[in-house]
């Protein structure tokens, strides 16, 4: 695999290049970039594999360097210091991502997952999805990518009636009537639907409080749902649950 | 056998006899073609020609029926006896004085109903079936029951035959049954293959007798909806719990007029047969008679008939037709008489008037209504306030929280930092490497400020931690999590156990080396869930305020949690002696 690193600060380049070299031999480092202008053309020139982009660099994002290139032939790892709005939207887009200093470990699983997603040739549309995304300038809803064992499913945050955990799986149920397996934790979806007004009824049970159509006493309390539906509130979510639907 | 007379009483139909007719050559053409083609059979006239087979086997089995009436006919029944499928016939003991009624019919199995008869007397009976040939016997079982309890013959397949004295019919012969005195019997037959293809015939032995009833009041009970309520007549302490009954004793029965009295409920002692009842009002001048009908089971006398206080006399007389239905007999030897009194309505004592009670009831509400009012307003402003007064609170606990939360960063973090920076001074890249990057993501996890992580994370956090202070002091630890706990998807307040550990790390095993030892538990118990933390250090005084600046906020942070979790408590309880220290937190009723 053949990758072009892009980063702003020089010791971080040096750092990944080692850490690929001694926990990653397959990747070849063939351009290392520290800026947009020049990792533009590098990666224009070397048609990489796999690209490495630190997602704040000053005044510029590594998203700006993927709106220039047209066409996206490349699997893009995020590296990023902090958990900002970037990797938000990151999240939303079910890419992949590192978060600094890069653990050895996580670096492998990346690349792995990479060298993967190259052999089935999905990982453009994800980061149109993601750019399309971050380009929103009106407030609307967003939509989140859902990785299927085969497809990649963009939904609109407003068509998730709710989220049930099974283990580390999560159900989604779509107000489409379609109910589908995701193989992420309830806790990653959790952290990335509360922001969208989401709440967590019980330890299983991520709602859209859109969808709710009342609370019922029975059980020490449970959500009947449009559908008819109910999510039952666990006791140390009830104050909470209570809070978001405005009772 | 040969003693005895016999009548045989069938089921027939009834001929067409045709009246005369204008002698008209049309006419008498018709009426050859009548005699010849038109057949009435079982209430149905119908043209042989065009018969369905249904029609012509009845027609058969009538026709037979005619020729075994013909050849035994010595005891004159009327005609029409039964529905054209029954096939049962009984004959009759003719030498006595016994005289024969017909009955109520019965049951047996829904919608079919079978005849009944009543002799008055003890003339024995014999049974015979005209539908079943020698080909069919064997698939009929036929067995006769004395007064519903005893078997005087079980179920047996028929194979007597004889034939009639014109010898144009064969009928079988099911058996002659001895009178039972006080008493009645049954018979039963029915076709192995076909249920439906059934009959039975009940003759009752039993005196006519006079009517035995119960008669009661129906009433309806103020406020109460729930139907109708009975209150005997016939039972003194009736009047005690029923107000409408007035009985004093038994030759005396009383009841009171009132909007409320529905109607006089009469059960009879069940017969065979029919009563026929009158209601007579007394009267000086000239008693009232009204007829009720005829019954055998209970009826009803609405208020329509005894709505005038007064005298009333329940007149029951058994009512007997010969077999078909005439003439009609009735035994006014055994009559009964019911007798029964109305009295005036009770008069209530009011002590307001109509239109005063009204006015009065108004003013009550109004005032009522003031009040309530007044209360309602009133607990609803201070419920509000105290509303704000709780959302007040909690947020200044979430503040609170926050910035306790952001206090143990120093505290934490320095110690963290120290760990690393030992590592790198025994110039351990690899093992740096890894604490740095165990160390990022502590760091990262108080910086995020979440307020609840799951217990897979929490566990992560905690091995991160202990591997970090294992490299500075050597300890043993063990983390474990209940395999009945849900880790990946329970959550729980972040950096709720790490203060604590810090605390058993410094001043429990710090000093210890090797030997030191550390036990994390994750448990449930029934909904609690429950975080323990075992260390063999030397232990301190919990009696003492302990001014470790981790424990003191660790458990300033409780307290302010249970501000917020206030229906589900977290509890915090340290057992400190010399052999170590377990701290647990119960976080109760979080599962």
């Amino acid at each position: 695999m053949r990758a072009v690193l892009v980063d702003d600060e020089q010791a971080n380049l040096e750092n990944l290049q080692v850490m690929l070299a001694r926990h990653c031999p397959e990747v070849k480092v063939v351009a290392i970039a520290n800026n947009i202008q020049y990792a533009y053309e590098k990666v224009n020139l070397h048609r990489p594999d796999l690209l490495f982009l630190d997602i704040q660099m000053g005044k510029t994002t590594g998203f700006d360097l993927l709106n220039l290139l047209s066409e996206k032939t490349f699997e893009v790892i995020f590296v990023t210091a902090y958990d900002n709005y970037g990797i938000q939207a990151v999240k939303f887009a079910a890419l992949d991502y590192l978060l600094k200093p890069v653990d050895p470990d996580e670096l492998k699983s990346a690349v792995f997952k990479a060298k993967d997603r190259i052999a089935s040739k999905i990982n453009g549309e994800q980061l149109n999805f993601l750019l399309n995304q971050i380009k929103r300038t009106e407030p609307s809803v967003p939509k989140i990518a859902l990785p299927q064992q085969h497809e990649i499913r963009y939904v609109s945050v407003d068509d998730i009636i709710r989220c049930v955990a099974d283990n580390t799986y999560t159900f989604f149920y779509l107000s489409s009537d379609e109910k589908i397996l995701i193989s992420k934790p309830l806790k990653e979806y959790s952290d990335l639907l509360k922001p969208q007004g989401f709440v967590r009824a019980h330890q299983s049970h991520l709602v859209n409080p859109k969808f709710v159509k009342s609370w019922l006493k029975e059980d020490g309390g449970t959500l009947l749902m449009n559908n008819g539906d109910k999510i039952p509130v666990s006791k140390p979510n009830r104050e909470v649950v209570k809070a978001v639907l405005g009772k | 056998m040969s003693k005895f007379l016999y009548s045989i009483l069938l089921i027939s139909l009834s001929i067409m006899s045709f009246g005369q007719m204008k002698n008209n050559e049309f006419l008498e053409q018709k009426r050859a073609e009548y005699k010849k083609y038109i057949r009435y059979v079982g209430g149905w006239m119908f043209d042989i020609r065009n018969a369905t087979p249904k029609q012509l086997e009845q027609l058969k089995r009538q026709e037979k029926l005619k020729s075994i009436a013909k050849d035994r006919f010595g005891f004159s029944i009327g005609a029409v006896l039964a529905g054209t499928n029954q096939t049962l016939a009984v004959r009759f003991q003719q030498n006595t004085n016994s005289k024969v009624y017909d009955g109520n019919s019965f049951a047996w199995g829904e919608r079919t109903y079978y005849n009944n008869y009543i002799i008055a007397g003890d003339a024995n009976v014999e049974f015979a079936d005209v539908s079943i040939t020698r080909e069919n016997a064997k698939n009929y079982r036929f067995h006769v029951v004395a007064n519903d309890r005893k078997e005087i013959v079980g179920w047996t397949t028929p194979t007597i035959f004889k034939k009639t004295t014109d010898g144009n019919g064969t009928y079988v012969y099911l058996g002659s049954y001895n009178c039972q005195v006080n008493g009645y019997i049954k018979i039963e037959i029915y076709n192995i293959k076909d249920y439906s293809d059934r009959a039975a015939i009940m003759i009752d032995w039993r005196p006519v007798s006079k009517a035995v009833v119960s008669v009661g009041v129906d009433y309806k009970m103020k406020n109460r909806s729930d139907g109708l309520y009975y209150a005997s007549l016939d039972k003194l302490k009736a009047t005690k719990y029923h107000n409408v009954i007035g009985t004093t004793s038994l030759n005396d029965k009383k009841f009171f007029l009132s909007d409320s009295v529905v109607r006089l409920n009469i059960q009879f002692k069940k017969t065979s047969f029919n009563y026929k009842a009158e209601l007579i009002k007394k009267s000086k001048d000239k008693p009232e008679k009204f007829e009720l009908g005829n019954y055998d089971k209970s009826f009803y006398i609405y208020k329509e008939f005894w709505k005038v206080p007064g005298e009333y006399e329940l007149l029951l007389t058994p009512k007997l037709t010969l077999p078909g239905g005439t003439p009609v007999h009735y035994l006014s030897n055994k009559s009964n008489s019911y007798k029964f009194t109305v009295l005036p309505e009770k008069e209530e004592i009011k002590l307001f008037s109509k239109k005063q009670l009204i006015i009065y009831a108004l003013i009550i509400c109004a005032v009522l209504g003031t009040i309530l009012g007044v209360a309602v307003i009133y607990i609803k402003k201070k419920e509000a306030k105290k509303l704000a007064q709780q959302s007040k609170e909690k947020q200044i606990a979430q503040l609170q929280l926050n910035s306790v939360r952001s206090q143990l960063n120093p505290h934490f973090l320095f110690n963290a930092l120290a760990g690393i920076q030992n590592l790198m001074n025994k110039n351990e890249i690899d093992h740096a490497n890894r604490y740095l990057n165990k160390f990022a993501r502590l760091t990262r996890n108080v910086l995020d400020s979440k307020e609840l992580i799951s217990l897979t994370e929490e566990k992560t956090l905690l091995d991160d931690y202990l591997q970090m202070e294992q490299l500075r002091f050597g300890f043993q630890y063990k983390l474990n999590a209940n395999t009945d706990l849900d880790t990946e998807n329970i959550e729980i307040p972040s950096m709720l156990l790490q203060p604590f550990l810090e605390n058993a790390v410094k001043h429990g095993i710090a000093e210890k080396g090797a030997s030191g030892n550390i036990e994390i538990d994750f448990k449930k118990q029934s909904s609690d869930l429950i975080l323990s933390i075992r260390d063999n250090g030397k232990g301190f005084d919990t009696a003492k305020d302990y001014n470790g600046l981790g424990l003191t906020l660790s458990k300033n942070r409780i307290s302010l949690l249970n501000t917020i979790y206030k229906d589900t408590p977290f509890i915090l309880d340290i057992q400190s002696g010399i052999n170590g220290t377990v701290v647990t937190i119960t976080l109760t009723q979080w599962l």
